[in-house]
Parts: structure tokens; sequence; C-alpha cells
């Protein structure tokens, strides 16, 4: 049946050399609007330097500054719109009024002069959970007022204090701070047990375990004993940390952390672990005493504030991520959030561009593929691959917990976990990303991510670029070893190319993606080339404007680019697509890149057709159907 | 005599930085994909970590966190630990493993058929890989 098969394909690639390939037909790009950076003027030719003039404007800066933090911040507010949508369903002003709710109950208060970036950090709007750390005094009243009082406190033990008296009340005041903040401490720590077991108990047995030489037993004895003790004691958190959630959990979880908090260690140098009461021989005075206790509260307190500190931005993060996952589920939130990414007409532009870029593809499979099994293997295998959509869950994959519809994650567990994975993830990353990537195992597919959704409409020529990249992992080297259709020995004359020092130099690493790029490069040839010719460039240069939007070097959404893997953006712009002979041909360049080697596949170049001025007529031509597109190639 | 000196000290020196142990390691494997991140003090600077991705080539890359940063993300490896080890139900028929948490002595292996812990732990390998772009 196979053979049959490549018999007939064999045949059609023939008539279709005699009867002649026709450009201007099935004009992908001819609809599409050009965005209107690539109509500026660049800083250099495309011929002489694809990446200058498609990113760089005439006076040298950037054609596309501000852009990458405006979509950033374009894909934030769908997220943060999606999120104030949950919160008024569950009765409040929007997400942030939310949050501060959520944290009181957990008792902890936001400053009422919060700053504004610490707040937005806790939120985890900057796109990583940890890039900074915030200051917890710009944000928890707690702290600030810990913070305060530990200031007062200070002031009081740097004053004069004559007689005993000033001195008990100096103690006083010390320990009504230290059991203030330590009340409010053993609350905050009951919220995360595996923390609290972790951070405490399990580092002090450590620390004991470690430096056993530096703890004298008999002034340790609790710690000892809990370490002693530790299974058991941990064997107890895990039966509370089960319950959490339940109506009596809090008041357990406290109970269970004011019995095992562990007192500070006394080590062999603390100087108030065994002080003698008598100096010298001379027993000491009451005011001796009461000053040697000023010092060990004093010791005491230098731990009071730091401690709160990170045990409420502990929390708090634990709250925030807790209430986040809540909303993430919520079916306002999933509607919302889909209905802003996953229109119909951006369906339709992304499944044409995807279909046609799949067509490319096997086309140019048909010319550089020459053994008939590794063929026919390729193009069975692109009929099958997929451009990922999500679509509404159904109502039954939803179920209602105090009047509101939550995605129950049993029963919308649909093929390949994507909506799954989308939203359990309290950051909602997948709508904040700017990525795309080829699935090869499992369910085979391709996913633009929401972000490159957005740049579909205002830059369709980059989307092509990029789904043809994603698209084009499917023949590259690593894929095609793992798929049983090897075509190392295709590329290894490509690939020595790239390597050359006159070409980008390529690193072994990068070989998967630079192959990648090329089958873009490729595709974007032959949609570029029914284009009439005095668009050309300016199409080209629109194709490689995703690579202008991204500094390498900043960690904004970007994955897509990141330089292990992938060369350095003017390499990748103007070493691969700008030095591809198909481009160069049908741009009217010059056959020899001036400034990088001229790197493709002989076979390829054979088979793009000499081009001439498109005819104007077939601009408005009828896209293909799906079943159209694949025919032409077979 | 000084050359010796000041080649005992770098010999010392680079034994005790290897010889610091990880205190948190994240392995993430799936699709063909493979990510580690590891985490350890630095003994030469005060209050600084090392972060460490491993990409699917073998490729290392370093950075320095600060003893906040690390808090946090062991903080919610931890957590993460406790509801796959403790939470949820323990075993699965089949594990079609895709993460694994080491802090200091504890492991648990998280499989893709613990589907409550899916989005969680993908958001925390997101921001992990963040990190370290």
């Amino acid at each position: 049946m196979k053979i049959l098969k490549y018999n007939v394909l064999i045949l059609f690639c023939v008539a279709a050399s005699i009867t002649g390939y026709s450009q201007t037909k099935n004009c992908l790009l001819c609809d599409f609007k050009m965005p209107s950076e690539s109509s500026k003027p660049g800083g250099a030719d495309p011929c002489f330097d694809l990446f200058e003039a498609s990113c760089m404007g005439a006076d040298g800066k950037s054609k596309f500054q501000g852009d990458p933090e405006k979509l950033s911040n374009d894909m934030l507010n769908t997220v943060k719109e999606a999120r104030d949508k949950t919160a008024k369903e569950m009765g409040f002003k929007n997400i942030d009024d939310a949050i501060k709710n959520k944290l009181k109950s957990a008792g902890i208060d936001l400053r009422d002069n919060i700053d504004d970036k610490a707040f937005k950090n806790l939120k985890n709007e900057d796109g990583t959970l940890w890039q900074t750390t915030e200051d917890s005094r710009k944000i928890y009243s707690s702290v600030e007022q810990c913070v305060k009082d530990e200031y007062e406190l200070m002031n009081a033990s740097n004053g004069t204090l004559d007689g005993a008296s000033a001195l008990k009340d100096l103690i006083k005041k010390y320990e009504a701070f230290n059991l203030k903040y330590h009340s409010l401490t053993i609350k905050l720590y009951a919220k995360d047990i595996p923390n609290f077991v972790n951070n405490n108990i399990a580092t002090q047995c450590k620390q004991l375990k470690n430096s056993s030489h530096s703890y004298k037993p008999d002034e340790n004895q609790k710690a000892l004993n809990a370490c002693e003790n530790f299974e058991k004691i941990k064997r107890q958190a895990i039966e509370l940390y089960r319950l959490e959630g339940t109506a009596d959990y809090d008041k357990k979880a406290e109970e269970f952390v004011q019995k095992n908090i562990p007192s500070e260690l006394q080590s062999n140098n603390t100087p108030f672990a065994s002080k003698p009461t008598k100096t010298q021989g001379i027993e000491k005075t009451e005011t001796e005493k009461l000053r040697e206790t000023i010092e060990a509260l004093e010791k005491k307190r230098l731990n009071v504030c730091p401690t709160l500190s990170s045990v409420t931005a502990n929390v708090a993060r634990k709250v925030v991520q807790d209430f986040f996952e809540k909303v993430s589920k919520s079916k306002t939130t999933v509607d919302s959030l889909i209905e802003a990414h996953y229109n119909e007409s951006r369906k339709k532009q992304a499944a044409l561009i995807f279909n046609s870029a799949k067509a490319d593809i096997q086309d140019l499979v048909g010319a550089f593929v020459k053994d008939n099994q590794k063929r026919g293997d390729i193009l069975d295998g692109y009929d099958s691959l997929e451009l990922f959509w999500m679509e509404k869950p159904k109502d039954s994959a939803y179920s209602t917990i105090d009047g509101i519809k939550f995605l129950d994650i049993e029963k919308a567990n649909t093929k390949g976990l994507a909506i799954v994975e989308a939203f359990s993830d309290p950051s909602l990353s997948f709508f904040r990303e700017l990525n795309a990537f080829y699935t090869a195992s499992g369910y085979e597919r391709v996913t633009m991510m929401p972000a490159f959704l957005h740049v579909l409409e205002k830059n369709p020529y980059s989307f092509l670029s990029v789904v043809a990249h994603e698209v084009g992992h499917k023949i590259g080297p690593m894929v095609s070893k793992v798929k049983d259709y090897d075509l190392g020995p295709e590329y290894r004359e490509l690939l020595n190319c790239y390597k050359d020092s006159k070409s980008i130099k390529l690193k072994e690493v990068q070989t998967d993606e630079v192959i990648a790029d090329y089958i873009s490069s490729e595709v974007l040839a032959r949609q570029i080339q029914k284009l009439p010719s005095e668009k050309r460039k300016q199409a080209l240069m629109s194709s490689v404007e995703l690579y202008c939007l991204f500094d390498q070097n900043k960690h904004h959404l970007h994955s897509i680019s990141c330089t292990s893997i992938h060369p350095e953006n003017s390499l990748r712009v103007s070493g691969i697509y700008g030095s591809n002979p198909s481009i160069r041909k049908i741009m009217g360049c010059e056959k020899d890149s001036p400034k990088f080697k001229t790197c493709g596949l002989k076979t390829s170049i054979l088979n793009i057709p000499e081009v001439g001025p498109a005819k104007s007529e077939n601009a408005n031509s009828k896209p293909k159907t799906d079943s159209e597109t694949n025919k032409g190639v077979r | 005599m000084k050359k010796i000196m000041i080649i005992l000290t770098f010999l010392f020196s680079a034994t005790s930085t290897f010889a610091q142990p990880y205190l948190l390691e994240v392995h993430f494997e799936k699709n063909k994909l493979e990510h580690q991140y590891l985490i350890k003090k630095d003994p030469q600077k005060d209050n600084k970590y090392i972060f460490t991705f491993v990409n699917e080539k073998r490729e290392i890359k370093n950075k320095h966190i600060t003893s906040g940063q690390f808090e946090q993300i062991k903080n919610e490896a931890n957590r993460l630990l406790w509801e796959n080890q403790y939470r949820n139900p323990s075993s699965f028929d089949k594990c079609k493993e895709y993460m694994t948490l080491k802090i200091g002595n504890e492991k648990t292996r998280v499989c893709q058929q613990n589907i409550n812990l899916t989005g969680k732990s993908y958001g925390f390998l997101n921001s992990l890989h963040n990190l370290a772009k």
C-alpha cells in the first residue's frame, strides 16, 4: 500500500514540474496587513543585513522600543480582568480587595499606604515568584509595627537607667515586646505546618547533630528531646496537615506549634548561658543580675522582627498562591481567558497559517528527502500534526462550591492535560508567557501560547515564521532520529555550512533550533514569493520582527529566544533567514550575502521557481482548504 | 613557600566549594526535556546561594540568589513535597514521573497521575525556569 502511495507521489511531483508551479495561487500573505514598523526606514538594506533592516531604525535605535513591555502588560491585564470578574462573583470589589481580605483572615494586615512594587511582587506580577524579595516592612503592618516597637525599645534601653526600678520597667517592656510578637509568629507558623516542621524543628536538629560539641546537653534539653522524638512529632504534623481546611484546624495547628516551637539553642559561646552568679567570689548585686537579664532579652530581641518578617512573607505568599489557584479554576476565569484569547476569527487565521506552513514543509520534504520510506513516514506524520486550540470545557467539567463553579480537574482531564495545567497554575503563566512549542511525544502538536495569538493579530507574518519554526521541529535532527526517520545525513552539509566562521559559527547544542529556523525561512521564501515583488522586502522584514522585539539579555517573556540553545537574534535573522538562498533569490538580492555565508539545502533552491512580479489579480485568491493544502504536496 | 601557601589556599577553597551539599534539587523530565535546578550555599559569600540550571544538553548556568530568594523557593518546594507525599493518595497504579524534588534528605517523585498537583508544580517549574534566564 505504501509503495503504491509513493509511486503516486513521484508521479505527482513529475506532473507538477511539467505543468509548472504557479507561485501566485493560494497566496496566504496577500490578504495580510503589514505591521507599521516594517515600513519605517531601516538601518540597512535587507539584502545586506536583514536584522539591521528589520529591527533598527535609520537613527540606529530599535524600532520596537517599549513593545515587549506593552505585550507583557496586555497579557497581564487580561489575567487581571479575569481574576477581577471572579473576585466580584465571590463578593469582593476586585482581586486586590479579595487578596487583602484573604490575608486579613489569615492574620496578616497590609499597610494602608502599601508599596505598589512590593504588592505587585507578592501577586507575582513580574513573571517569576522569586526575581526579587519584597521588603516586608513596606507591605505588612505587623512587620512595620514590630520595627517601630523595636526602635522604641532600643531607645529605652539606651537611655539612662539608674536603679533597679528602671531596669525592671525595661525588662517588662522587653517581655511585652517578645510576647506580643511571639504570639503573632506562632499564629503564622500554624498556617504552614510543613515549613514550621522543616524550618524550625528539623533545622535545629540538624544544627545540634552537626555541631554537637558546641551545645551543652543540660542547657538544650527541650531541643534534644524534640530531636529524639522528631519522627513522632512529624507524624503528628502530617496527621494535622491532612486536616487543613476543616473547622477546628487553626486551633489544633496553633496548639501544635505552641507545644513544639523550639527554644533558642544555648551554645557554649552564648555569654548568658551559664554565667556564674558570683563574680570573682563576690555575690552579684540585684542591678547586675537585672542587667544580665536585659542582656539576654536584648539578644532574643534581635531575632524577633526578622523572624516575624520572614514568616509573614512566607505565609502571605502561601495565602495568595492558594487563593490564586482557586480563582484560576473558577468558571468565570476560565471562560474569560478563553474568550479573550481564543476567538473564532483568530482560530480561522491561525489554522490557515498552520496548514499552509505544514503544506510548504511537506513540499520541502518532497524535494530534499530522497529515501521513499523516510519521506513517506514524514508526510504521513504531518497529516496528523495538530495546532493546539483551547476550547471552553463542558459544564460537566465543573463542580459547584458555595454557588461558584470551579473546574474539577478529575472531570476536566482532557487530552494532553493542557486545560488542567493551564488553569490549576496559580500564576496562570500559560496566559502570560510569549512562547510556542512543538510536542513530539504523546499528543503530538504545536502550541502557540496566547501571547502569540496577540502577535497574530498585529503581525501574522511573524506568526507564520514562528509556526513554521515549530512545525519544522518535526523534521529536525533530534526529532527525526527519535521518530526513526533520521535526517542527520540530509542536513550534514547544511550544518557544516552554518558551522563555518563566515556563517553563524553554529554550536552543537543549537543544531535543532537552527534547522527549525532554516525550515521556517524556507516556508517564508515559498509564501513571500507569491507576493508582488515590491511587497516582498517589507513582508520579509515583518516576518522576522519577533526577533527584534526581545532583548535576549533581559528577562521578559521571551523564552523562545533564550540564547543557550538559540543563536543570538541578529545571527538568526541575518545569518539564517537573510542568508537563505531561496529568500535571497525571491528578494532579488545578490546570490551571496555580504555579511554571512549563504547556507541552504541545494535541492530546495532548485524547487523554488524563478520568480517575477506576482500578478495583482491573484492577491485576493481564495485560501486553500485543509484538504487542498495537502493535495499539492503529493 | 608563599607560592605553596597560595596553592594550598586555592585548593582548600576549591575543595570547600565543591564539597557544599545541594540544599535543594529539582529534576524535571518530560517529552525529551530534562531540566535540573540545584541550589547550594556559596561558601565564599555570606547570605548568597548558588542557583544552578542544567538543561537537556547538559549545559550549566549558575547564578547567585539571596538567602531571601532561597528561603522562598525552599518553602514553596517543601509545600509541594508535603502535598505530594502526604496529602494525596500515596501511590498510583501507574506513575509517569515528571518531577523529583529533594530537600535535604527528603525526596519525593511527582507523577503525572497526581493531577491535583499538575498546575501548581508547572507554575513552580516555570518560575524556576524564569529565574534561570
